[in-house]
This record gives C-alpha cells, structure tokens and sequence, in this order.
C-alpha cells in the first residue's frame, strides 16, 4: 500500500524554518525558566510605570513633578524593551496584568498622598527590591548561558543600572525621612517579592 | 443599549446548550451597564462567555460519545510502555527523535484508514501493518486513539503555522481579525475530510486523562492564530483574544460536526457572523477610553480631597 499524505500533511517533510515557534530561520529558542524571567520582568516594569503615573497623579504640580517625570520617562524605556523582547520569544504575558495594572497605580498614588518623601520612600523600596532581583537574574542567566542570553542579559543589566540611580535619588531626597519609613519599605518590600513570585508563574 | 455580544454565542445554530447557559449570558447581559465604565473589564466578557462556551458546548457533545463507548483498551499498550520505561531513560531520549519517525511513519500510514476504522488503536494496527512493522508497535502511541487524534491535532498546528508565514507575507495589509477569520477558516479544513468521524475525535479530546493535553494543543493553535494574525498584545487583552478564537475553533467544529448545508456553508457563514460579533466589540472597547479617562479625572481630584481632608497638606508643609 501507498504511503499516502493528506493534504494537512503535505509539506510536513520539507521544513525550511528551523525554528519551530516563530518560523525565523536562526531563532534559538529559549527556556520556560527564561520565559519566566521575561515575564516577570516585563510585568515589573509595567508596574513600575503604574507606580510613577500614581505619584504624578498626585504630585502632578509640586516641585518633585520634574524629578518623578524624569524616571517615569525612563521606566516607559525599559517597558518597551521588555515589550520587545516579549514579542520577540513569544512570552505570554502575565495574567495579572490588570491587577498591577490598579496595584500600581494605587501604591503610587497612595504614598504620593502622604507627602513627596513617602513617595520617595517607595521608590527607594520597590527599586532596592528589583535590583536584587535583577541581579539574581542576571547570575542565573550567566550561570546558564551567557551567550545565548546575550541580548536579554544586555537589556536587564541597562535596567538595573538605572533602576539604581532611581533608588540613589530616592535616598537624596530625603526618603529616610518619611514617616514611617522603616515599616513602609519593609511592607513594600515584602509586597515586591509577592509580586515577582506570583508574576513568574501565574 | 445592548451589548454586541450578547447575540455573540446565543444564537449560533448549535446551541442546543440547554437553559443554564442562556441565563448565565443574560445575567452578563444585565451586568454589562455597570461593566462598561472600564475597558479592561468590558474586555473579561468575551473570555468569560468562550469559557463557558467551551466548557458547555464540549461536555454536551461528548456525554452521548462517550456513553456510546470508543473503547481504546489500554492494556497492551501499558504493557509497552513499561517495557519501554525499564530500557532507561537516558536510552529513551536519545532514540525519542527515531521514535518521533516510527510515530510519524504510523500516523501517516493510517490516516487513510480512519475512515474505515475510525481514530481507535485498531486504525493504528492496522496502519502499523500495512507499512511492515509489528502490530505491537502502536504501543508506542501510550493512549491509542486518543494520542492517535492529539498527534493530528499537532501536525494541523504545525502545517497552519507553515501556512501562517506565507499568509502573513502576502496579506500584510489586511487587519489582524480578517487573518484571524482566514486562519481559523484554513485550520478548520484541515479536518474536513475527516468530518464523519470527527464527533469521536471530539469525543476522545474531551476524556478526562486527555484533557490537559487537549487543552494545551488548543491553546497552541489560539496563540499561533493570533500570533502570526499579527497580536502583540502584552495585557488582559492577549487572554481574551486567545480566548475568542478558541471559542471560535471550538463553536467552528461543533457547527462542522452537524453540518448538512453543501460544502458547510452555514458553518462558514456562522463563522464569519461570529467574526463580525467580534469586530463590533472592538469598536465597542475603543469608546470605552474615553470614559476611563473620565475615571481618571475623578481619581484624581478625589485624592486629592483624601489629602486635603487628611491633612497631609499641612504635614508636608510642616516637614519642608
Ligand atoms: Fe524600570
Ligand atoms: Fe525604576
């Protein structure tokens, strides 16, 4: 008997495309661990974003708005990136989207409402958080493969870095001095590690 | 004002779906005012009603399938895997792409005899035999039938896939549901010279030990659909639109199943209303910004009445 195709079957054989999730001819794919990252990551940023249109919100016309304006510009930066690169290896975004999407806003919002210091202080809080998380990414990515993860180590390193300036002029302007700012950063931070875990998986 | 949806899924020809599932919709029907302010919510609707879409629509059809009895007895089959397992595993994914060969080689084989035999480990067997390898060697496939239409449904993904990259060089300047709408046309082909024994295929994706697998594959093919339709979506927006085409591909089969206009033209004519529904909440959810603009305006200056009423004005006056 014939070996017979049928016609859902036809081409099956000859593949041109190497790379089976996005028909690029050189497309190596990558890990669900680094799926994850991306995830979680883009997610972050995007929380990020919603954190500073909070504060703007509020502190819209005071003298910080400059300051607050300046690192919004460049969390909606390091957005894209992660925007890229998530459509690039065909990430699925978290679910929670539109949960950060209202967390966000209102933990901007709502530190931004006790004074410009406390808003500092949850700048200083959430980005003391995803620099380490950042940082443990990257030892894992280099521990893996660095080459290979080039591209995605090169944007987390960008981030990081200015995440870090964010968190040094949080500190500059006075965010130890917020009312009670051992237990709010503490809380936030506890929330930051919530956040990453949850958006990691779900 | 009536929401566009809510003649979506109601009125397609094979809802036979029973009470419950008409009343759920109308309550959605009836919550959709107070959902409305916000877009993103207004976007969860859809994926809700494909939920329910598809969880109705598969149990119904496949109850009576099911009673009627496919029986793939897994026996030898087991017994095969065993044996397999005890080889190694090491052993095992070094052969697995020879074994993917023989998989395929089988499948392939008895294809053609599926409308004689149906999707059972029989088909297989037979199939196995007709290209000279042994009849035991369907073991290789764990659970009969089932992994016999799971490994369909996976080479009609990766042939729309194939069929998607040349599609999205040619049709660029079409928008992303008319590609949505060919591409769900061209997957739903894919099974129709197979349509008589499409309901047990149905019938063996829904089983319980098969579902998750099921699942998967379906949401495979959403996420290529939309994909190469051109989404890059990175919010609540990527769910519900997966969720929409597997409602569609879902409804597309079941309307297929039943069938008996010429070449199925009510079915491609049911999908092309379904695409036309979706096109309407589109537009539907692009008038919705303006009222969360409104939203936030009121966010706003309500905050700011938290602070004056707090006092938090003064404090920071106080603290300069
Ligand atoms: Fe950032
Ligand atoms: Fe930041």
């Amino acid at each position: 008997m014939s070996l017979r195709l049928s016609p859902a079957l036809r081409h099956l054989r000859a593949s041109k495309f190497t790379c089976n999730n996005c028909l690029r001819k050189k497309h190596t794919k990558i890990s669900d661990e680094v799926h994850g990252m991306l995830r979680v990551d883009h997610a972050g940023e995007f929380g990020a974003n919603r954190i500073y249109a909070g504060q703007m919100a509020v502190l819209g016309r005071s003298k910080s708005a400059a300051l607050i304006q300046h690192m919004w510009d460049q969390e909606k930066e390091h957005k894209k990136i992660f925007d890229d690169l998530m459509v690039k290896h065909r990430v699925r975004p978290t679910a929670l989207m539109p949960f950060w999407h209202i967390a966000g806003f209102l933990l901007g919002a709502g530190s931004a409402v006790l004074g410009e210091k406390s808003a500092m202080a949850c700048t200083v809080a959430v980005e003391a958080s995803i620099v380490e998380h950042y940082n443990d990414q990257l030892r894992k990515l280099a521990n893996e493969n660095p080459e290979k993860h080039a591209e995605i180590m090169a944007a987390i390193k960008k981030c990081r870095d200015e995440e870090q300036e964010h968190h040094d002029t949080g500190m500059d302007k006075g965010a130890e001095q917020a009312p009670l700012y051992k237990a709010m950063t503490a809380a936030i931070k506890v929330g930051c590690k919530a956040a990453i875990a949850l958006s990691t998986k779900v | 004002m009536t929401h566009p949806l809510s003649s979506c899924f109601c009125s397609c020809r094979v809802n036979r779906g029973g009470q419950a599932e008409n009343s759920l919709f109308s309550l959605f029907r009836g919550s959709v005012h107070l959902w409305k302010i916000d877009r993103m919510l207004a976007r969860y609707l859809p994926l809700l009603q494909c939920y329910g879409n598809f969880m109705g629509r598969t149990t119904i059809i496949a109850r009576p399938l099911l009673a009627s009895n496919f029986s793939t007895n897994g026996t030898t089959s087991q017994d095969a895997n065993a044996s397999a397992q005890s080889e190694g595993r090491r052993e095992e994914q070094v052969s697995s792409s020879k074994e993917d060969d023989v998989k395929f080689k089988i499948f392939s084989a008895a294809l053609p005899l599926v409308h004689q035999l149906g999707w059972t480990k029989e088909c297989l067997e037979a199939g196995a035999e007709s290209i000279g390898f042994s009849k035991s060697s369907h073991g290789i496939f764990e659970h009969g039938g089932t992994s016999f239409v799971q490994f369909f449904h996976r080479n009609c993904n990766k042939e729309l896939r194939k069929i998607a990259k040349v599609e999205q060089i040619e049709s660029a300047k079409s928008d992303e549901l008319t590609k949505v709408h060919q591409l769900l046309e061209k997957r739903l082909q894919m099974i129709l010279p197979y349509l008589p024994q499409w309901p047990q295929a149905m019938a063996l994706m829904s089983r319980p030990h098969s579902s998750l697998d099921s699942y998967k594959l379906l949401y495979e093919l959403a996420d290529d659909i939309c994909f190469f339709a051109g989404d890059r979506s990175l919010n609540a927006t990527w769910y519900t639109k997966r969720a929409a085409v597997a409602g569609l591909y879902i409804t597309g089969e079941l309307s297929l199943v039943q069938d008996k206009s010429a070449n199925c033209d009510e079915s491609w004519q049911m999908l092309a209303r379904r695409i036309e529904d979706l096109r309407k909440v589109e537009e539907f959810g692009g008038s919705c910004s303006r009222q969360q603009e409104i939203l936030k305006d009121i966010a706003q200056s309500s905050l700011t009445l938290i602070r004056n009423l707090t006092g938090m004005q003064s404090y920071q006056r106080n603290s300069r």
